[in-house]
């Protein structure tokens, strides 16, 4: 699924969902957006990461892929922004794949980043998502560090 | 760039000294800013079942709090597991810090981002976290 190459759909605001986060809001005007069918991939674990997506309806179901087993790390639901931190780093650690008919909203790492050099609000908000991430992967560790393997 | 990022804080940073033992925050504890480390080692902990358990030791050049401090509350607890020499940045002066200097900005941002990474890679490979930039310490928020 590439939905920067997709036919545009129609564009929802994000005024019309109701959970969207502040950095969604912000990001809304300058994402190309597309569709993604259910079980379609947006992106595997190690695949680069050329840009982020907004989720715009249906909802995403986001994994980690170990030696041993996938494992669903939580599910992304409309109105949220998906991989800003893999975005960043060039490279995906998750795997994605939509569990519903899912609309989605693309925003390049190019524009990300002339976003954030203009702009201090994006600026502040994809430091405070990130360190938002930072707090699912640790909390995430906690609650499963028996399960995943770790000798504590 | 973690050396950059330390130096920044450090420079504006209360000095405190800490007993081996001490607890510094607690998880659910509010998180009032950030601690550098500039002696001693500080051992992050997280409860695992009714165990409290090791995630991470912490040394000079790393800092602790940053995530937890730019949302509100740690998730973690830290304990001084040596004396310890800190400095401590409140999260306001942190706020303004990072307003006002888009570099530094720019830096904490990626540094937080290559955290997920490593968090996430530790995870696949199933290896306890070993070296490597720590930034320590998430936080819990209330998604607006």
């Amino acid at each position: 699924v590439r939905p920067e190459r997709a036919p545009r759909t129609q564009r929802r605001s994000a005024r019309l969902l109701p959970d969207t986060t502040p950095l969604y809001r912000e990001l809304e005007p300058f994402a190309s957006f597309a569709t993604a069918a259910k079980g379609d991939v947006l992106f595997r674990s190690d695949d680069p990461a050329s840009g982020l997506y907004l989720l715009q309806g249906g909802s995403v179901s986001l994994m980690w892929t170990t030696r041993r087993s996938v494992r669903g790390m939580k599910i992304a639901r409309a109105g949220s922004v998906i991989g800003i931190a893999a975005a960043l780093n060039g490279v995906h650690n998750l795997t994605a794949r939509a569990t519903f008919d899912t609309s989605l909203g693309f925003v390049s790492v190019r524009t990300l980043v002339q976003l954030m050099e203009s702009n201090s609000q994006i600026r502040n908000l994809v430091a405070t998502e990130i360190a938002f991430e930072v707090l699912e992967v640790h909390s995430f560790i906690a609650a499963n560090c028996r399960r995943i393997g770790w000798r504590l | 760039m973690s050396s950059e990022i330390f130096a920044a804080f450090d420079s504006r940073g209360t000095s405190a000294t800490i007993a081996a033992g001490s607890l510094l925050f607690r998880p659910g504890d509010t998180a009032s800013g950030l601690y550098t480390i500039r002696k001693g080692k500080v051992a992050l902990i997280w409860s695992d079942t009714n165990k409290v358990q090791p995630m991470d030791t912490l040394g000079p050049g790393e800092i602790i709090g940053l995530p937890a401090a730019l949302n509100g509350e740690y998730s973690m607890g830290a304990r001084a597991v040596q004396d310890c020499e800190l400095g401590f940045v409140p999260a306001t002066v942190l706020t303004h810090m990072l307003q006002t200097n888009p570099r530094l900005l720019e830096l904490v941002t990626r540094m937080l981002a290559s955290e997920v990474a490593r968090m996430r890679s530790l995870v696949t490979g199933m290896r306890k976290p070993k070296g490597g930039m720590r930034v320590s310490e998430g936080s819990r928020r209330t998604r607006q």
